[in-house]
């Protein structure tokens, strides 16, 4: 167990960010909180790293960690290659020349101020100095937001490579399709809490699709969607008897963050 | 730490170069200085300005530069160096990236230690500067008394330094901390014009106007001035280690 958090709380005066949360991450797991803005992912992964401080709650953190932020801020003023070079002052698990490649391999001009980076690379810089940190947590808060979907694929490549190698990696992302692919296990989070903690294949696997008449509704069931000649429910499989078909992640998703009975 | 001195370094070249330029308005303006108040003697009757113990080199240099133009700056180069060290992080979202990797302790202890030792060090540069020039040019110059205005300048600084850092842990970008020290700053200054609150004026001590008067170092604003200081370092400190991002 690389990482373990139970029953953690934080609210915000009268809003509650962090509602209970309890999960934990094992070696060369990649877990990946889903959920929609506001959902309490990013206050989570902060109340982890003690950005934040917690209302209550215990986190155990065995190993070492590394975090890539939602706004992907470094110093612009720098260059490319004196943000490597000041990073190795900074993190004692930083390998400079293991960043110099990726910054090689994801095509970053080393001469280039950072203020003159567009986002994508920007976030690229930002990848190739916490991949190039020997830590036994990655904590990646939306990591291939505003890539293109070639350097995307790289990317998620690169994470289920480092995570055959030992690494563990918690992530938060929108792109559903993304937490599909490279996820080991899922939480899908509203509110501040985990409506689901699970293998995508696990929640397919529980949860089914049901199509009902426009004036009928499962009491049992998520509204995913209303077409014009019905109506389409995400159940937990065996709750109804009627027909169902498979669902898919991301009408799981949909369905359970609505949270929309009728 | 590294960091820290680097990020410091347009501050800390771009304060020592004015003030150099100052003073070099100054020192080589001895004796034009003199032959201007001389010329001028009959209008400046009411100024009470002492010509003939200006023509002594040390009288002039001291009181002209310790006494004026440095002494004077001696608050505002410590605000520059203070104010934007944590609430730049803040403004431009880096802290995070120094909070995840380093403890707070340690981010707080290498920003405080880079900019108090760059202060320190360009506050010493500047107070030796008469002593440099009266060398170079053969002035005689008595240096003892530099060492009493340095230690003043030094814990002058390090006063209004340690009050910037404080607001730079408060604040959440720049221009606050910023604003906030400046205001507090001229407040001290206007409050020190009512006699029962003339304590609360720093620039007396700064100057060194004891000093000049060969009374040496105000022993008990020292202690008192290192004191506050260090309770605001340790207060910024305690500040930052709770502080949420």
């Amino acid at each position: 167990m690389i990482l373990e958090v139970k029953s953690l709380y934080k609210s915000y005066g009268e809003k509650v960010a962090v509602d209970g949360v309890s999960f934990e991450i094992g070696r060369g797991e990649i877990f990946t909180i889903v959920g929609r803005n506001g959902a309490g992912k990013t206050t989570t992964i902060k109340c982890i790293l003690g950005l934040r401080k917690k209302d209550s709650g215990e986190i155990l953190m065995k190993g070492s960690r590394t975090y890539l932020p939602e706004d992907k801020k470094l110093y612009r003023n720098y260059t490319v290659e004196k943000m490597l070079y000041v990073a190795e002052g900074i993190s004692r698990y930083f390998h400079r020349e293991r960043a110099r490649e990726l910054a090689k391999k994801f095509k970053l001009p080393e001469n280039e101020k950072i203020a003159n980076l567009s986002h994508g690379m920007l976030t690229l810089l930002y990848l190739s100095i916490v991949f190039a940190e020997d830590v036994d947590l990655y904590i990646l808060d939306e990591p291939t937001w505003g890539l293109d979907p070639v350097v995307r694929s790289e990317v998620l490549d690169m994470i289920r490579d480092m995570a055959a190698g030992g690494k563990s990696f918690l992530i938060t992302t929108h792109i559903l399709q993304e937490a599909e692919k490279i996820s080991d296990r899922v939480a899908i989070m509203k509110d501040g809490k985990f409506l689901e903690i699970d293998s995508v294949d696990s929640l397919k696997e529980k949860y089914v699709a049901v199509r009902v008449g426009l004036n009928e509704y499962l009491e049992e069931g998520y509204l995913y969607k209303v077409a014009s000649n019905e109506k389409i429910y995400i159940v937990e499989r065996g709750k109804v008897s009627l027909e169902y078909q498979p669902a898919s992640f991301e009408m799981i998703f949909q369905a359970l963050v609505r949270g929309e009975r009728k | 730490m590294t960091k820290e001195f680097y990020d410091m370094r347009v501050r800390t070249i771009l304060t020592l170069v004015v003030m150099i330029a100052i003073f070099l308005s100054v020192a080589p303006l001895h004796n034009y200085a003199i032959k201007m108040l001389e010329e001028h003697k009959g209008e400046l009757r009411g100024f009470n300005i002492n010509i003939e113990a200006l023509k002594n080199w040390n009288i002039y240099i001291y009181s002209q530069w310790f006494g004026k133009n440095f002494g004077q700056f001696i608050p505002i180069i410590a605000i520059i160096f203070a104010f934007p060290l944590f609430s730049r992080e803040y403004e431009n979202k880096t802290i995070e990236f120094l909070l995840t990797r380093m403890s707070r302790g340690k981010v707080f202890l290498n920003k405080f230690l880079a900019a108090a030792v760059n202060l320190s060090v360009e506050i010493a540069i500047l107070s030796f500067l008469p002593l440099i020039y009266s060398v170079l040019f053969s002035k005689p110059l008595s240096y003892n008394l530099i060492w009493e205005f340095l230690i003043q300048s030094e814990v002058g600084g390090f006063l209004w330094f340690s009050l910037a850092l404080l607001f730079s842990v408060i604040f959440d970008d720049q221009v606050k901390p910023l604003i906030t020290v400046l205001g507090i700053l001229a407040l001290s200054i206007a409050f020190g014009f009512i006699r029962p609150l003339s304590f609360l004026n720093t620039y007396p001590y700064i100057l060194g106007s004891n000093v000049l008067r060969g009374l040496g170092i105000d022993i008990t604003r020292t202690a008192v001035f290192l004191t506050i200081s260090s309770v605001l370092v340790s207060f910024s400190c305690a500040l930052f280690i709770r502080k949420e991002i």
